[in-house]
């Protein structure tokens, strides 16, 4: 069989044409088609959106907001990657609109630059654990230039047993440097872990960036 | 990489939505049916976008989604369909006639197997060359042209001899 014998022009099959020559009323078509940029327009204020950015202290970032507020920010990551982790979280593909995250890009670029001391930005925790966001939100509260360490932050949230838990709480921030995990430290005074792009190495940076580094060169990796 | 943004989304459903809603209209039995279809067709569309790879048969991936999207309907709507024609053929006026082949033809195509009745609306009605409908219907553009063809021989013998 080749094109030219396809049996429509071959031989015009008139009887389809009560189907397939009407047309739906354009009334209809129009509503349906209003009604269908409606439901669009709703289920994208809930999409969830990314950008990126680069900055010499942690390379490359992606950040992603859902309902406007930050849900995810990593570095030392391909682009890939952020993606699949986020959707594997959060059972939902994200869109690319670096306009939706601009006070966030901001004030994160300002606070990498040194022109920001603390975030004003709204979070969102929700996929965590209990625990977690009880570790997270005590994180949240250690001002910059300070330093505590994992036993306090596990004496804090009323669990001085979970040192470790505390750790690994810390170690899946989803969102560093926000919620600053990069200020605690381990007892016994070595930087202990960050799972952040760069590792303790992008630790000390942050920390020598919030000044929290001087006169205190034993936290030195 | 190919960034997925609101506005390449939105470029697709002003570029495709006209179509698709005349392909679910001619496929399911009440204007209604294409309404809820056709959102339902572009909201997968919209979650499932962002992973989309091959952005080269965006128009066939569109007719795919709605498709199954239909066919679906159209299973679960099996029990009600004879209440569907039973409300429609009470439309009266000179239009009865070409009202009434209308329905007949959509339902004998939709008693096809799903690949031949969605071939024959594909190519037919909405001009959709046989790679795309291969592309819409998982298969090779061979078999897209054979399905067409055995739905249309199948419909042939139906309403072309009750014609003359």
């Amino acid at each position: 069989m080749n094109t030219k014998t396809t049996p429509a022009s071959n031989c015009p099959d008139d009887w389809l044409n009560p189907l397939i020559r009407a047309e739906p009323n354009p009334q209809a078509a129009s509503r349906a088609i209003q009604n269908l940029h409606q439901s669009l327009e709703k289920i994208k204020m809930n999409a969830i959106v990314y950008t990126l950015l680069e900055h010499p202290t942690i390379g490359q970032a992606f950040l992603a907001v859902r309902d406007e507020k930050l849900i995810a920010l990593d570095f030392g990551v391909e682009e890939d990657q952020f993606l699949d982790q986020l959707e594997a979280e959060f059972k939902q593909a994200p869109y690319y609109e670096p306009e939706e995250l601009q006070i966030f890009t901001r004030q994160l670029l300002e606070y990498l630059n040194g022109q920001r001391r603390q975030f004003d930005l709204p979070i969102a925790l929700d996929q965590l654990t209990g625990f977690q966001r009880q570790v997270l939100m005590a994180t949240l509260q250690i001002p910059r230039g300070q330093i505590v360490t994992y036993a306090e932050i596990a004496r804090q949230i009323g669990n001085p047993k979970s040192v470790r838990a505390v750790g690994q709480a810390l170690g899946r921030n989803p969102i560093p440097i926000v919620i600053p995990c990069h200020r605690v430290i381990a007892s016994n005074g070595s930087l202990g872990g960050y799972s952040g792009g760069g590792g303790l190495e992008t630790k000390a940076k942050l920390l020598q960036l919030e000044g929290a580094m001087l006169g205190g060169s034993h936290l030195l990796v | 990489m190919n960034q997925p943004t609101f506005t390449a989304f939105d470029n697709l459903v002003e570029k495709h939505s006209r179509e698709i809603f005349g392909y679910l209209w001619r496929l399911l039995p009440t204007p209604e049916d294409a309404e809820d279809a056709l959102q339902e067709t572009f909201l997968r569309a919209f979650r499932a976008y962002p992973k989309l790879r091959d952005h080269t048969q965006l128009r066939a991936w569109l007719f795919k989604i709605a498709t199954n999207v239909a066919y679906t309907h159209l299973k679960r709507q099996k029990r009600h369909s004879a209440e569907a024609i039973d409300q429609i053929s009470q439309i009266a006026g000179p239009e009865k006639v070409q009202q009434d082949l209308l329905i007949s033809i959509r339902a004998a195509i939709q008693q096809l197997p799903a690949k031949q009745g969605a071939a024959i609306l594909l190519r037919s009605a909405q001009g959709l060359s046989y790679a795309e409908i291969g592309a819409a219907l998982n298969c090779s553009p061979d078999s897209a042209r054979a399905n067409h063809y055995q739905g249309i021989q199948k419909l042939r013998r139906q309403f072309a001899e009750n014609e003359q």
